[in-house]
């Protein structure tokens, strides 16, 4: 798939249902780049996407919801950080270095990567 | 000189200085260190210059244990052996494969890397490579676009290949057979080897042929050198003086029988394409490298060593099994499914050029099996034609085996998330971390070693240091079927710079 296509039906998706309206009114409005592995946009459709996010869910459901997903993310990070993009990217490359990596369906992830995976499936189904 | 056996009056006797049993890869190697020698020696070929379908069939058999191919198709059984249909690979083994490892049972080799490198070098002669050298670095400087992974160099390191094109039918016959001193017999299956009375000493072995005739040759020297299932079984069935065989007196020929495990394991997608030659096949370039695991990273992990090959995914997932495919008792019919396959796999392979599968790939698994006492070759009730016992193969793995495999795919994964080139996905078989089972198409390499293993005493293996068989003054073993444990690269290159050294050894002793 495309990559602008991929983000802006992400976008999409996230601006219409995504963020429960309590969660607006306790935390800031995050970047949709959250919600999604930039990088693994490039060898993964949407359905792969959902997928792996599900399965993720399914092997640790303790994580199952936004807000704890997106706390987890955030872990660490400043709320009004500036480039989203660049943290994660940061945040991905520290999980492979200190050893943070997840098998899901095979794939060898690390675990915000996986989390954000699992972060867009709930803002899938929701 | 050339001689054909079934020509030869009944019962003829044979006599010479050094007796090669077999010409394939590892016989004709030594061979050639005889062309110009003043000492008569006798080559024996059980076939003759071509396929012979009642020859091929000596070495039919059964197979228990993991699946494995029809044993009569894994060998070539006429002048050439098996290079007659290899496929060239060629890389030494590594210092680490000749090292004693904690965490490898029964591994360990009487001799260095370092002892053998003076061979390897020759070796490189005999199969008319490219130069003795397997440095990165240096092939990286002549041949333009040889472009490595970004990967820590702690962990990942590049093993090069290079690749004959040496069919030692075509390429050695007409050396040998216009040679005086080597005397080259076709159709010479030796069935029987007998020794003085406490079998000390070799004194000759018997040699029949599906006409009818017998011969028997006289040596100072004798070398088996028929591969290694073959040698065991020989050897096992040499109970004419003992029964249970010659050089088995501690029940260890025929174990440790090791393969290489070479099966699609993984793949690699790439985020962005990554141009390079140094990993997929190329006709214009001399060498190949498959990413490695370094000696620091396996001693950590206390894995195998094994090596990672890339080709397309859109051709691995098209390509079926090879044991499924190689199902064939015929070697060349095996031959044909293999190749018509690839066939089939490349052209369904062409029609995919877009999407993000086309920056993907299979990575295909070569690895060293464990030694294993367990994984053997015995002897069926049912003989042959000439009246020799067939084989069996239990080939049988270990957890070892897949926990390495899984690791190395491990440590490759997380080296591709830190260099964000890519992710790489497990196949099936190795996701859950406690299923120690195989899978029914779990690929092998063709590769048969460890049957008459190296060792410096006789209670660890059936061959010392100098390939000479423990307690028989005259008796070697050339060939794969010593190796201690099996490396991770094909085992060709190895067994004929072993088997120049047992040359070597020999000419000093006649």
């Amino acid at each position: 798939m495309k990559r602008n296509y991929f983000i802006g039906l992400t976008s999409l998706g996230v601006a219409a249902v995504a963020i429960p309206s309590w969660y607006y009114l306790t935390k800031p409005v995050y970047d949709v780049s959250l919600f999604f592995p930039k990088t693994l946009t490039s060898i993964w459709d949407r359905p792969t996407m959902v997928f792996i996010g599900q399965e993720y869910l399914d092997k640790y459901p303790i994580e199952n919801s936004q807000r704890k997903l997106i706390d987890l993310l955030l872990e660490g990070q400043s709320p009004k950080m500036n480039n989203i993009d660049e943290t994660l990217a940061l945040k991905i490359e520290k999980d492979y270095q200190e050893k943070r990596i997840v098998t899901i369906d095979g794939w060898l992830l690390s675990r915000t990567e996986a989390r954000q995976c699992a972060l867009f499936t709930l803002t899938e189904i929701q | 000189m050339h001689i054909d056996a079934r020509k030869l009056e009944d019962d003829s006797i044979i006599e010479g200085d050094v007796c090669i049993i077999g010409a394939g890869t590892a016989g004709i190697s030594i061979a050639l260190e005889w062309i110009d020698s003043k000492k008569k020696v006798i080559l024996l070929e059980g076939g003759g210059f071509e396929y012979d379908k009642d020859v091929q069939s000596l070495y039919s058999g059964e197979t228990t244990g993991q699946k494995y191919y029809p044993l009569q198709s894994t060998r070539l059984h006429y002048f050439g052996g098996t290079t007659g249909h290899w496929a060239g690979m060629c890389s030494p083994y590594d210092p680490i494969d000749f090292q004693e490892r904690d965490w490898v049972p029964h591994s360990g080799w009487p001799i260095s890397r370092e002892a053998l490198d003076p061979f390897y070098s020759r070796a490189h002669r005999t199969l008319e490579l490219g130069p003795y050298n397997y440095d990165f670095e240096s092939w990286k400087a002549k041949i333009p676009g040889l472009i490595p992974f970004p990967v820590d160099e702690n962990v990942v390191w590049n093993k090069l290949w290079q690749f004959s094109e040496a069919r030692f039918n075509s390429l050695y016959a007409e050396t040998i057979i216009n040679s005086k001193s080597v005397h080259l017999y076709t159709y010479a299956n030796v069935v029987d080897i007998l020794g003085n009375e406490n079998l000390t000493k070799i004194h000759e072995v018997v040699a029949k042929n599906h006409s009818g005739k017998t011969c028997k040759i006289r040596a100072k020297q004798f070398i088996l050198a028929c591969g290694a299932i073959q040698n065991a079984r020989l050897l096992l069935a040499s109970r004419t003086q003992t029964s249970q065989g010659l050089g088995n007196d501690n029940d260890l020929v025929g174990r440790y029988f090791m393969e290489h495990l070479e099966h699609a394991s993984a793949e690699l997608w790439l985020f962005k394409p990554f141009p390079t030659k140094l990993y997929t096949w190329s006709s214009d370039t001399e060498v190949r490298a498959e990413l490695a695991i370094t000696e620091k990273s396996q001693r950590e992990n206390q894995i195998l060593n094994g090596t990672v090959s890339l080709f397309p995914l859109t051709l691995g997932r098209s390509l079926k099994s090879e044991m499924d495919l190689w199902n064939n008792e015929d070697p060349r019919k095996s031959a044909e499914n293999f190749w018509n396959d690839i066939a089939d796999a490349r052209a369904a392979a062409e029609k995919i050029t877009e999407g993000s599968i086309s920056r993907a790939f299979t990575l295909h698994t070569r690895i060293e099996q464990a030694p294993n006492p367990n994984s053997r070759v015995t002897l069926l009730s049912e003989k042959d034609e000439l009246g020799v016992p067939k084989t069996k193969l239990n080939w049988e793995l270990t957890a070892l085996d897949k926990r390495s495999i899984r690791r190395i795919y491990q440590l490759l994964g997380r080296q591709m998330g830190l260099s964000n080139l890519g992710r790489v996905r497990l196949n099936e078989f190795l996701r859950d971390e406690d299923d120690t089972a195989w899978p029914d198409d779990l690929n092998a390499g063709w590769h048969h070693m460890g049957t008459t293993r190296m060792s410096d005493t006789p209670k660890k293996g059936v061959v010392d240091p100098n390939c000479q068989v423990h307690g028989i003054s005259n008796l070697y073993v050339a060939g794969s079927g010593c190796y201690t444990t099996s490396g991770a690269p094909n085992p060709t290159l190895t067994l004929v710079a072993l088997s120049l050294r047992l040359s070597d050894y020999i000419k000093e002793k006649v």
